[in-house]
C-alpha cells in the first residue's frame, strides 16, 4: 500500500515536473547562448496561452489550436528578438536581463488589458477520467504532459546534435565571435534560440493552464519553480534543466505529502538559495571562470 | 546654479500642498511618490552605486511595513520607536541578504534575491500575527509626541521630511569614502579588490543601507495607506521599483524622485488603467535600457544643456 502511494506521488510529481522542465529548458537555452536570464519566459507562455484561450473561444477545435499556438509561440519569440533585443546585442547580459524584466511588465499588463485580470477556464488537451493501471492513478493531462515533454526533449536533443542549425547554435554558445568568423549568422541563431524558447514557453503555458487555471499571474510561480529546476541542474546544462524539473516536481509532491503541505511553496525557494550558496554550478553545470 | 535649482525644487515641494489644498487626493499621490522615492533611493544604493542587482527589494518594504504595523498595533509601541526598530530589522535582514552577494554575482544574485523576496512574502502569508493572506487593516496614522498625522497634507510633510533625510544620506554617501569604494566595486570588482577595497565589507554596507531605506519606505507606506497585504509586496513590486530606478536614472539621486513621480502620475494620465500603465512603464524601462541608459534625468540634463549652449551662442 505504501509503495502504491509513493509511486502515485512520483507519477503525478513527474507530470508537474515536466512542465517545470519545459519552462526551465527555455530559460537555460537562452542563457547558454546569450548569457542573459530571461525573466519573461513564463510570461511569454502566459501570453500565448491567452491567445490559445481566444482561439478556443472562436470554436476552433483545441488540438488544432494547440498546434497553431505552438507555431505562433515560435514566431512570438523570433519577433521579440528581431524587434527589440536585436538592438542591444553589444550590451552586457545584465542589460538584456533588465530588458526582460521590462517584458514581464509589458506582457502582464497587455494580457490584463486585453483579457482582464480574472481567472479563465482552460480545457485539458485530453479530457476524461484518470487512467488506472495496477493501482496507479494517472491524470490524462499528466499523460499528455509527459508525452509532449518527452517528444519535445527528443526533438530538442536531435536538433542540437544532428542538424546544421543545432551545431551553429552550439558554436555560438561556445564562442560568439569565433562562430561569426566561421560564417555563422549569429543574428539568425539568436532569433532561432528565442523562437524555440518562445515555443517551449507556449507549450509550458498551455500544459500548465488546465492544472493551475489561467490568469495573468499564472506563470509567476511556475517560472520560479523553473528557475529552481535550472539552478538545480546547473543553469547552463540542458540535461540538468530536464532532470532538475522532474526532480523538483517529485520532491515537491513527496515533501508536501510526507512532511507538510504548507512546505510546497517554500521548498523551491530553499533549494534555490541552498544550491546557489553551497554549489553554484548545480548538479550538471560547468564551472565558469570570471573574465577580468 | 545647481544649489539654486535644488532650493527652488525644495520650495515648490514645500508649497505644493498649499496650492493643491482643494485636491487632497492629488496630495495623496504625491505622498505615495515620496514613499516610492525613498524605496528607490535604497535600491539605488545597492544597484546604482554598488552594482549589485536585487529583485527582492519590495520584501524590505514588507518587512518595514509589517514590523511597524505589528509593533504599534499589537505591542502599542509609539510610532517613532516602532519606525526605528523596523528600520533596524530591515537593515539586519539586508545584511543577511548581503551575504549571498559575496559569493554570487549578476543573474545568480538576481535569482537568489528574487527567491528570498518571495520567501519573505510567503512567511507573511503563513504567519497568523501578520494576518495571513488578508494582511493588516486599520493601521493607525503616524503620530509623534501626541501629534497625529491624520490628514493628507500632514502625511505629505512627514514623508517629505523622511525623503529629504534619505536624499541627505544618499548624497553624503556618494561623496564619502564608502561611496567611492562602492562605485569602484560597481565598475570592476576585481580592479577594486586589487587596489585594496574590501569588497565584502562594502557590499554588506550597501545592502544594509539600501534595505534600511526600503524598510523606512515600508513603515511610511503602512501608516499612510493604513492597509497592507502580503501579495502587494511580491516580485511585481520589486520589478516596479527596479524600473523606477532605471527609468528615473540609475546612480542618480534626482532620478529616483523623478522616476517615482513618473510612476505615480502616469496612471492618472491614462485614466487609472493599471494594466495599461504597466505596459507603458515596462516599455519605458526597455527604451531606457536600449537608448537612454542615464534615464529621464539624463534626458532632462541633456535638454537643459542644449538650451544653455544655444543661449550662449
Amino acid at each position: 500500500m505504501n509503495t502504491l502511494i509513493l509511486s502515485n506521488l512520483i507519477v503525478s510529481g513527474l507530470g508537474t515536473g515536466a512542465i517545470y522542465a519545459i519552462v526551465a529548458l527555455g530559460i537555460v537555452f537562452i542563457f547558454r547562448t546569450m548569457e542573459a536570464v530571461n525573466f519573461a519566459e513564463g510570461d511569454m507562455g502566459m501570453f500565448m496561452t491567452f491567445v490559445a484561450f481566444s482561439l478556443i473561444c472562436l470554436k476552433i477545435p483545441y488540438p488544432l489550436v494547440f498546434i497553431i499556438v505552438v507555431a505562433l509561440s515560435f514566431l512570438f519569440g523570433v519577433l521579440v528578438e528581431k524587434g527589440i533585443l536585436q538592438f542591444i546585442k553589444g550590451m552586457s547580459p545584465m542589460a538584456i536581463t533588465i530588458v526582460t524584466l521590462g517584458f514581464v511588465m509589458v506582457f502582464q499588463g497587455l494580457a490584463g488589458f486585453i483579457w482582464g485580470t480574472d481567472t479563465k477556464p482552460f480545457p485539458p488537451l485530453w479530457k476524461g477520467p484518470p487512467i488506472k493501471a495496477h493501482g496507479i492513478i494517472l491524470g490524462r493531462q499528466d499523460v499528455v504532459t509527459l508525452i509532449t515533454a518527452f517528444v519535445i526533449f527528443i526533438i530538442f536533443v536531435l536538433l542540437l546534435k544532428k542538424t546544421k542549425i543545432g551545431i551553429a547554435v552550439r558554436a555560438v554558445s561556445e564562442d560568439r565571435y569565433a562562430a561569426l568568423l566561421m560564417g555563422v549568422r549569429v543574428s539568425t541563431i539568436f532569433a532561432f534560440v528565442w523562437g524555440f524558447s518562445g515555443l517551449l514557453a507556449g507549450l509550458g503555458g498551455m500544459l500548465a493552464a488546465p492544472r493551475f487555471s489561467l490568469d495573468v499571474n499564472m506563470m509567476t510561480t511556475i517560472q520560479l519553480e523553473a528557475f529552481t529546476a535550472a539552478v538545480l541542474g546547473g543553469f547552463s546544462s540542458i540535461p540538468g534543466a530536464i532532470f532538475g524539473g522532474l526532480t523538483l516536481g517529485v520532491l515537491e509532491n513527496l515533501i508536501s505529502f510526507y512532511v507538510s503541505s504548507s512546505l510546497k511553496e517554500p521548498i523551491s525557494l530553499i533549494i534555490i538559495v541552498v544550491v546557489l550558496l553551497v554549489s553554484p554550478n548545480g548538479l550538471f553545470g560547468k564551472k565558469m571562470n570570471k573574465k577580468v | 546654479m545647481k544649489n539654486k535649482t535644488n532650493l527652488t525644487i525644495l520650495l515648490i515641494a514645500l508649497a505644493l500642498p498649499l496650492v493643491l489644498y482643494s485636491k487632497p487626493a492629488f496630495v495623496g499621490y504625491l505622498t505615495l511618490a515620496g514613499i516610492m522615492a525613498i524605496s528607490a533611493l535604497g535600491l539605488n544604493i545597492i544597484l546604482g552605486y554598488s552594482g549589485q542587482i536585487s529583485l527582492g527589494h519590495a520584501a524590505f518594504m514588507a518587512i518595514g511595513a509589517y514590523s511597524s504595523a505589528i509593533l504599534t498595533m499589537q505591542f502599542h509601541i509609539p510610532f517613532i520607536l516602532a519606525l526605528i526598530v523596523s528600520v533596524l530589522i530591515a537593515a539586519f535582514v539586508g545584511i543577511l541578504v548581503g551575504f549571498p552577494s559575496l559569493r554570487l554575482s549578476g543573474f545568480y544574485l538576481a535569482i537568489v534575491t528574487m527567491a528570498l523576496g518571495e520567501a519573505v512574502v510567503s512567511i507573511f502569508k503563513n504567519w497568523k500575527l501578520a494576518g495571513g493572506n488578508f494582511g493588516i487593516r486599520n493601521i493607525p496614522p503616524p503620530s509623534i509626541l501626541g501629534f497625529v498625522f491624520s490628514g493628507e497634507i500632514s502625511k505629505y510633510y512627514l514623508v517629505l521630511f523622511f525623503l529629504l533625510l534619505s536624499v541627505y544620506i544618499s548624497n553624503n554617501l556618494v561623496r564619502s569614502n564608502t561611496g567611492r569604494a562602492m562605485r569602484a566595486l560597481r565598475d570592476s570588482e576585481i580592479a577594486a579588490q586589487s587596489v585594496g577595497v574590501n569588497v565584502a565589507k562594502y557590499k554588506i554596507i550597501a545592502f544594509s543601507l539600501g534595505s534600511a531605506l526600503g524598510g523606512l519606505s515600508g513603515v511610511l507606506y503602512a501608516h499612510t495607506v493604513t492597509y497592507i497585504h502580503p501579495t502587494a509586496f511580491g516580485i511585481g513590486l520589486s520589478i516596479e521599483i527596479l524600473a523606477i530606478v532605471m527609468v528615473g536614472g540609475v546612480g542618480t539621486i534626482a532620478g529616483q524622485i523623478i522616476g517615482s513621480l513618473f510612476w505615480v502620475i502616469l496612471p492618472l494620465f491614462i485614466g487609472n488603467v493599471e494594466t495599461l500603465s504597466s505596459v507603458i512603464f515596462g516599455a519605458a524601462l526597455i527604451i531606457v535600457v536600449l537608448l537612454y541608459p542615464r534615464g529621464l534625468v539624463g534626458i532632462l540634463n541633456a535638454g537643459a544643456l542644449r538650451k544653455f549652449s544655444k543661449r550662449r551662442r
